[in-house]
């Protein structure tokens, strides 16, 4: 399982288009768009997403890309999406500093977690039908581990974000944060034991579950 | 950031990798796997996972749109469904979208519900889903929507019926409620061929509007029973499930969608705050396994609620409010809202809203029936709530501002009936039931203590006065009911109870005191009356309890007569002649409902039906007598009247058995009756020698009485018993023998309890209770 993470063929053969065709990117990008929104949506905080809209800020990842191809297909020091997804951070950041200010340097204090979730955590959690206490409960739950998650460092954070939310491989979250896929496989674990601590300080122990 | 310090490392890893496997596993099962199964396989880290995995599957949640190949919404206005042709958008609910549509092949128009795809991701709830749905397609009733049929087509689910026209109930009230003045605009068109229904509208208060709304949850009802009977609850009835078709007629839509909608709808919250009106408080708790079709009776209620008062029975902004009211059953009282609704129809809607099941109607054919009464003018059968379920009721509301101590009262009374039921029928002599009892008095002593701080508050003010006094009755109401409930039968606890019942009696003499001039406390007075000569027979002959029972028929007896259109006091004045009164023969109708004597009888299922009818037809609402010689004359022929029915309805044998056991009952009162003394031929000496003995007995009893010593009065009654029964010659005790038969070893717990309580607590409630107690 170790190893570098590799581009898939489909999108290895969708980079070899765009040498010679220029909307070959276009469609490139498409096919990686989800994963940038994502990325975006889930650290964009409130103060910023009173001046800008997600798709603003997918809008400047896809122009910065674009800027950076050449250089990226160059050096390829890692695969397009999580190259992709890293561009879109850095923009992000630097809206921020931009127009927040410094005083937020932890990229993920204010992710959401869907609401739409709520009515399906109540069926998985309780393991029958949702009911409607259910909901509200999970509805609390929810506010609860936003809570926990947001107690986290910045490091933990972002590697919960990760792993629980973009689905990304410890192989993919070793290369991003270069250090080797045991160390990103422990510090996901580290992660998971602080967020327990501090569930259980927010009151929230399984056994009540 | 504690970290501890056992945790660390390799147990970091292997967290993760749980955790990793956890993930997995969720994604590839159409069901979370269960945290406590899965976190078994991982011993080691248990308890990290226990506290963890939840939040994970929190963060997992699939929110990703448009996995569904085909929704609804892209099915777009003309496009085609299996064997529907879409023709229209008729609306959009929490459920999806209704389509009028064309059934191709057999050209008919329907209403076609498409169901939203992300409830289909289960397979089991899908399944279920399906079956309901399908049980509810075979259901055949004029007030039933139809169902042609339920299906899938390119994943989408449907669900065709016939297409009413016409509006939801739902409408109707939103139409009522933004334009009173001119509701005819609205209604008109719908219902412009029944008298009955809501055009007469001019505003909730006339008379037209609550029968058009009785009329309407009538025809409800009877669907609903239908259904009922077929095993199929709806499990969401509202206003907005009930449709109106262009001749009044009521149509109720949406069966066995209910399952669907809780895990949808929800999510919309405007709709579902609406939808959560109408729902049973076991829904609300989200009991799935004891929601039945009392839930329906429940959401009935409601609909009824509602549509006479034009407001929802909760008004809450946010879900949780929502549902902790329903929880708790706080209901604004719906004559509160809407002053002109009848009495008779706000019982139907707090009976069909209790908040136990079990105190709701039964079925939802006794709701429509009592609908039917009264809509035919005729007295239903629902009673208020019962002075328990107010009490409760009252506690419950009152818990941070009031009497601590009566509620913890209350609550240990709850908790020692329970220990001590147990433990008085397994071992009923041991100490350790009397040290549970003598808690329990200390509880009542609370309780008393409580009223008389109540009573004291209640010199403030006249009005307020009145209230508390209702309030420390209503506590003390219960108080005697549980201990007569939970202590009544236990041979050692007797004395207990009867010691508790003595204190309360001062307290209920108090009352009557205190209701005396006061014309609103009538019945207080008439009912305290009634506690006192109840409690009085209970605890033994005493020269003051045939004035009490006298004092209590007569103060129910004119109260009766004081109003004479209140068939519910006539009814509570038959069942006080049938438990106080002298009238001979009461005691073998008081018998017969006996649990113990029906066992002892072998009477088969039917009998004891019969005997209850009997026993209710006894009880049935008075000819209207003017005066109290021709009420208790009336009773008395009534009373002839249910006992030869009685007799012919057992067999000779049972018959002659019932007339043994009687005679077991009476005790010793038995050696002066008539019909002993004619059957054995008692002498005049040995006669005169009774009354010396019964003289004598009853001194002595009501000095034991009065000194407190009430534990020796059934000693006195046993010695007197012996003293006659050596009076007799041989000839008459073998014939005695022969006319008491076997000892019935229920005996002395029915004499000793000449009342069984069947009021339980209060003349006003002779129902309630235990089934078999209750039927009357």
């Amino acid at each position: 399982m170790d190893g570098k993470p590799q581009d898939s063929f489909r999108t290895l053969q969708a980079i070899g288009k765009c040498k010679t065709s220029p909307e070959a990117f276009d469609e490139l990008f498409k096919r990686h768009r989800h994963t940038v929104k994502l990325a975006i949506s889930l650290r964009m905080s409130n103060s910023l997403r009173a001046r800008f809209d997600e798709s603003d800020v997918v809008q400047e990842t896809y122009a910065e890309a674009y800027r950076r191809f050449d250089d990226y297909v160059k050096r390829n020091p890692m695969p397009f999406h999580l190259w992709l997804r890293k561009t879109a951070l850095e923009r992000l950041l630097m809206l921020r500093r931009k127009h927040v200010g410094a005083e937020q340097r932890s990229i993920a204090r204010e992710h959401r977690l869907p609401d739409a979730s709520t009515a399906q955590l109540a069926r998985e959690f309780v393991g029958r039908e949702p009911t409607p206490s259910g909901i509200v409960d999970a509805a609390e739950r929810a506010e609860q581990v936003r809570a926990a998650i947001a107690k986290l460092s910045g490091a933990d954070q972002e590697v919960l974000l990760m792993r629980n939310y973009e689905g990304l491989k410890y192989e993919e979250i070793a290369s991003l944060l270069d250090i080797e896929v045991a160390a990103a496989r422990k510090r996901y674990g580290r992660a998971l034991v602080r967020l327990q601590q501090f569930l259980i300080d927010g009151g929230m122990s399984g056994s009540q579950l | 950031m504690s970290v501890p310090d056992t945790v660390h490392g390799e147990q970091e890893e292997a967290v993760a990798e749980a955790v990793d496997q956890f993930v997995d596993e969720m994604a590839s099962h159409a069901r979370a796997p269960r945290i406590d199964a899965f976190v078994r396989r991982f011993p080691a880290i248990q308890h990290v996972l226990r506290d963890v995995l939840p939040a994970i599957q929190l963060m997992h949640c699939p929110d990703t749109p448009g996995t569904a190949a085909v929704t609804a919404d892209t099915l777009g206005v003309s496009g085609t469904l299996g064997d529907f042709r879409i023709l229209k958008e008729l609306g959009r609910g929490g459920m999806g979208v209704v389509y009028e549509a064309e059934q191709i092949s057999l050209g008919r128009r329907v209403a076609l519900k498409t169901l939203p795809m992300a409830s289909a991701i289960n397979p089991v709830r899908l399944n279920r889903f399906r079956n309901e749905a399908q049980a509810a397609a075979q259901l055949h009733h004029p007030n039933i929507v139809p169902v042609y049929a339920v299906g899938t087509e390119r994943g989408v689910w449907y669900y065709a019926m016939q297409i009413i026209d016409g509006p939801t109930l739902a409408e109707v009230v939103e139409a009522i409620r933004t334009g009173p003045s001119t509701p005819e605009q609205h209604l008109s068109p719908t219902l412009a061929s029944t008298d009955e229904t809501f055009k007469t509208v001019t505003g909730i208060e006339t008379p037209g509007h609550i029968r058009g709304a009785a009329l309407l949850c009538q025809q409800a009802a009877r669907a609903l029973e239908h259904a009922h009977n077929m095993d199929i609850v709806h499990r969401d009835i509202k206003p907005g499930n009930l449709m109106i078709d262009g001749h009044g007629k009521l149509f109720v839509t949406d069966f066995g969608l209910a399952r669907f909608r809780n895990d949808n709808g929800l999510t919309l919250s405007g709709d579902v705050v609406g939808t959560l009106a109408y729902m049973s408080p076991e829904q609300a708790r989200g009991e799935n396994t004891v929601v039945d079709h009392r839930s329906d009776v429940y959401s009935l209620g409601a609909t009824l609620y509602e549509l006479t008062t034009l407001s929802r029975p909760f008004e809450e902004e946010n879900r949780a409010a929502m549902l902790s009211r329903i929880i708790e059953g706080k209901l604004t009282p719906p004559r509160q809202v809407n002053s002109a609704l009848p009495v008779d129809v706000e019982t139907i809607i707090l009976k069909s809203m209790s908040l136990e099941p079990g105190h709701r109607y039964s079925t939802v054919a006794q709701l429509a029936d009592d609908l039917t009464r009264f809509l035919e003018d005729q007295p239903i059968l629902a009673r208020r709530p019962t002075v328990v379920d107010r009490c409760q009721r009252w506690c419950r509301k009152h818990r941070s501002l009031v009497a601590l101590g009566v509620v913890t009262a209350l609550l240990m009374c709850v908790a020692l009936s329970v220990s001590t039921i147990a433990i008085a029928t397994e071992q009923a002599r041991t100490e350790a039931a009397l040290r549970q009892v003598s808690k329990r008095e200390t509880s009542l002593r609370f309780a008393l203590a409580r009223q008389d701080q109540l009573r004291v508050e209640a010199q403030a003010n006249l009005r307020q006065s009145e209230e508390n006094f209702q309030k420390a009755r209503d506590v003390l109401d219960f108080f005697v009911a549980s201990v007569d409930e939970d202590l009544g039968g236990h041979d050692s606890l007797r004395m207990v109870r009867t010691r508790l019942l003595e204190t309360s009696l001062d307290y209920y003499r108090d009352f009557s005191e205190q209701a005396q001039d006061k014309p609103r406390l009538q019945s207080q007075l008439v009912k305290s009356r009634y506690h006192v000569a109840r409690i009085l027979s209970e605890i033994g002959t005493s020269p003051e309890t045939e004035d009490a029972i006298e004092l209590a028929l007569r103060a129910q007896e004119e109260l009766t007569l004081a109003n004479p259109h209140d068939w519910r006091l006539s009814r509570d004045l038959w069942s006080m002649y049938l438990q106080l009164g002298s009238f001979s023969g009461t005691e073998s109708i008081r018998l017969i409902l006996e649990p113990e004597v029906q066992d002892e009888l072998r009477l088969s299922q039917d009998q004891v039906c019969t005997c209850y009818e009997i026993a209710n037809g006894l009880l049935g609402a008075t000819g209207g007598g003017d005066d109290i010689t021709r009420t208790r004359h009336e009773f008395r022929e009534r009373m002839d009247n249910a006992l030869s029915a009685i007799a012919s309805a057992l067999t000779g044998l049972q018959d002659e058995r019932l007339a043994q056991i009687e005679l077991q009952v009476r005790g010793s009162r038995v050696w002066k009756s008539a019909r002993v003394t004619r059957e054995l031929g008692l002498s005049t000496e040995q006669r005169r020698a009774i009354d010396g003995i019964d003289r004598e007995t009853r001194r002595a009893v009501w000095g034991s009485y009065s000194k407190g010593r009430t534990r020796q009065i059934r000693l006195h009654y046993t010695k007197a018993n012996e003293q006659i029964l050596a009076l007799l010659n041989e000839q008459q005790a073998a014939r005695w023998a022969i006319m008491i038969g076997e000892e019935f070893p229920a005996a002395r717990r029915l004499r000793m309890r000449p009342d069984p309580f069947r009021f339980s607590h209060s003349p006003r409630a002779p129902q309630n209770r235990t089934r078999t107690r209750s039927s009357f």
